[in-house]
């Protein structure tokens, strides 16, 4: 029993004191060169299955990374009901670095609210102050930060500031990120339908 | 203001879900593998073998506007005479990175085995033989298609780690005088650090199976654990795994010899422009026995060493020259029919 347990200890001495400050990049770049069966089948792209056939799995997948992917490109599988698989995330929108559908979609979801800055290139939106009539002593403004060209989660950040009036002063509330969540569901929903609209 | 947001919130989302009510993406893919072997049993004759290996993939997958991808894939196999269709799990990956895979699942602690360097090619020595010594570190029993697997995503808790945990439950059947794997759980993690211009990879997994049979039982369930590390260097990798547990065979006679064993296995590789060399060792040895119930008191051994030379030739396409010597032993006692060496050249292709 005790031999089962030897490799928890090793993980949990190695656990402290390492991978301190390390950027998101870093991270990346760190968790790219593992080495085990889980992780080289993940970034290789192999769509074999490590549960039902280990051998073929890992040996399909060093192939493909050894020789940069598949016979149709980096890309493994050939989409042959849908859209390209590599383009389908991606808008060649041409001098727009960021995603032309989150763009889209974040100024149609918050076009309610009046617009301080936008800023295509760099991919920002920021609202002005924003307040209803059904609460007139609470105003709120948006962020909202677009990175790269792809279609997904990681590349829409929203941050939502928001005030209360007390004894005639605009007082800071607290940050929901809730709230900031919800929104950012509701810019990527619009951008997906837009996408799919688009043909 | 808050319950604008959330209005717009819920309208764009019901707008959303109705306009993607389309089919499910499905992709295809595949790989083959040919090539001829040579091999020399000590104790036989030499032989000439072409092997090949097809393998076609369906996938299919869609995401929700939760950002929830939902997959799975049935496989077509193609082994020289073996022809197969496998199912695979039901796989949610959600989007902090984790991941849940319902039916068909895998054990957690094969996922987090090392990926030790070995020789590429499909050489070996087909000779037939009683030896259960063990060639690969990971004794986690397979699921049961009961089964679950959930991989967390990656620096989860600590920077560097991601975990994983498998459970399959029993399928109900009455047990036979045959061993089978009944219920099985396993935990595997994989830690990730770098030392200067080295990546670390340490991972390993502890797994434990139920084993159902009716009349003596084995003397141990299933189970066993493996760890591994690994270090990348530039275009070198060297690792080192080690697996230890107890397991069971079904011998074609129809007896089941219960094994304990372990084993250890090291390589190293090194790319060089479109080649790749490597070279690995295995020895793993036994203790099993036909008498279910009673531990084996004689070793069984594996010593092998193989080394190989790959070439990328295009995307997808590489070449293989690989070469494998054996030396194996059955119940102390030398088994010139499973050992001796073996050649092989041939192509491997995925697209």
């Amino acid at each position: 029993m005790l031999k089962s347990y030897l490799f928890l200890i090793i993980f949990m001495l190695l656990l402290i004191g390492c991978n301190k400050n390390l950027t998101e990049e870093e991270k990346k770049a760190m968790w790219d060169k593992a080495q085990t069966r889980g992780e080289i089948i993940n970034r290789s792209g192999t769509p074999f299955n490590l549960a039902t056939d280990p051998d073929l799995a890992m040996s399909d997948a060093k192939n493909r990374l050894r020789t940069g992917g598949g016979l149709l490109g980096k890309k493994a599988n050939f989409n042959f009901l849908g859209e390209d698989d590599g383009s389908s995330s991606q808008t060649s929108t041409i001098g727009m670095p960021i995603n032309a559908y989150l763009w889209k979609a974040s100024i149609e979801t918050i076009n309610f609210m009046p617009l301080s800055s936008t800023d295509p290139f760099a991919g920002t939106i920021i609202t002005d102050w924003y307040t209803t009539e059904t609460n007139l002593n609470e105003r709120c403004k948006l962020n909202v930060f677009i990175n790269g060209q792809e279609l997904k989660t990681e590349n829409l950040k929203v941050s939502s500031f928001c005030q209360s009036l007390k004894n005639n002063q605009w007082v800071n509330m607290p940050s929901s990120s809730e709230n900031n969540i919800r929104l950012e569901n509701a810019i990527l929903n619009k951008a997906k339908k837009l996408k799919l609209t688009s043909g | 203001m808050k319950k604008e947001l959330l209005m717009a919130s819920a309208l764009v989302s019901t707008l959303g879900a109705a306009s993607v009510a389309q089919a499910v993406t499905a992709t295809m893919a595949g790989s083959m593998k040919v090539g001829v072997e040579f091999e020399s049993p000590t104790g036989g004759t030499d032989t000439n073998n072409v092997k090949d290996q097809s393998n076609f993939n369906i996938s299919l997958s869609e995401t929700t506007d939760a950002g929830t991808t939902i997959s799975t894939s049935f496989e077509i196999v193609d082994e020289g005479t073996v022809s197969a269709d496998d199912d695979n799990a039901i796989k949610l990956t959600f989007t902090d990175g984790s991941a849940l895979e319902l039916l068909n699942a895998g054990n957690a602690a094969g996922t987090h085995v090392v990926s030790v360097p070995s020789a590429g090619g499909e050489q070996g020595i087909g000779g037939t033989s009683s030896n259960n010594a063990p060639t690969g570190v990971d004794f986690g029993a397979g699921s049961t298609v009961l089964g679950v697997e959930w991989h967390s995503a990656a620096d989860f808790l600590a920077d560097g780690l991601k975990i994983s945990a498998s459970y399959s439950t029993d399928s109900g059947a009455a047990a036979t005088a045959t061993a089978r794997t009944d219920s099985s759980w396993g935990i595997g993690a994989t830690y990730v650090t770098t030392a200067g211009d080295t990546t670390l990879t340490i991972g390993g997994g502890v797994a434990q199976a139920e084993v159902a049979k009716t009349g003596t039982a084995l003397t141990n369930d299933s189970n066993g654990f493996n760890i591994g590390i690994s270090a990348v260097t530039g275009d070198l990798t060297v690792g080192l795994g080690f697996g230890d547990g107890d397991s069971f065979e079904d011998e074609e006679n129809g007896t089941t010899s219960q094994i304990d064993g372990s084993v250890m296995t090291a390589g190293i590789s090194y790319v060089t422009g479109d080649l790749t060399l490597a070279v690995g060792v295995t020895a793993g040895e036994a203790k099993d026995s036909t008498t279910v119930g009673t531990a084996g008191t004689t070793d069984d051994s594996h010593d092998s060493t193989g080394a190989s030379v790959t070439y990328a030739v295009a995307s997808g396409v590489s070449a293989v020259l690989g070469y494998t010597t054996v030396d194996q032993q059955d119940e102390g006692a030398s088994d010139s029919s499973s050992g001796g060496s073996a050649w092989y050249i041939g192509a491997s292709m995925s697209f």
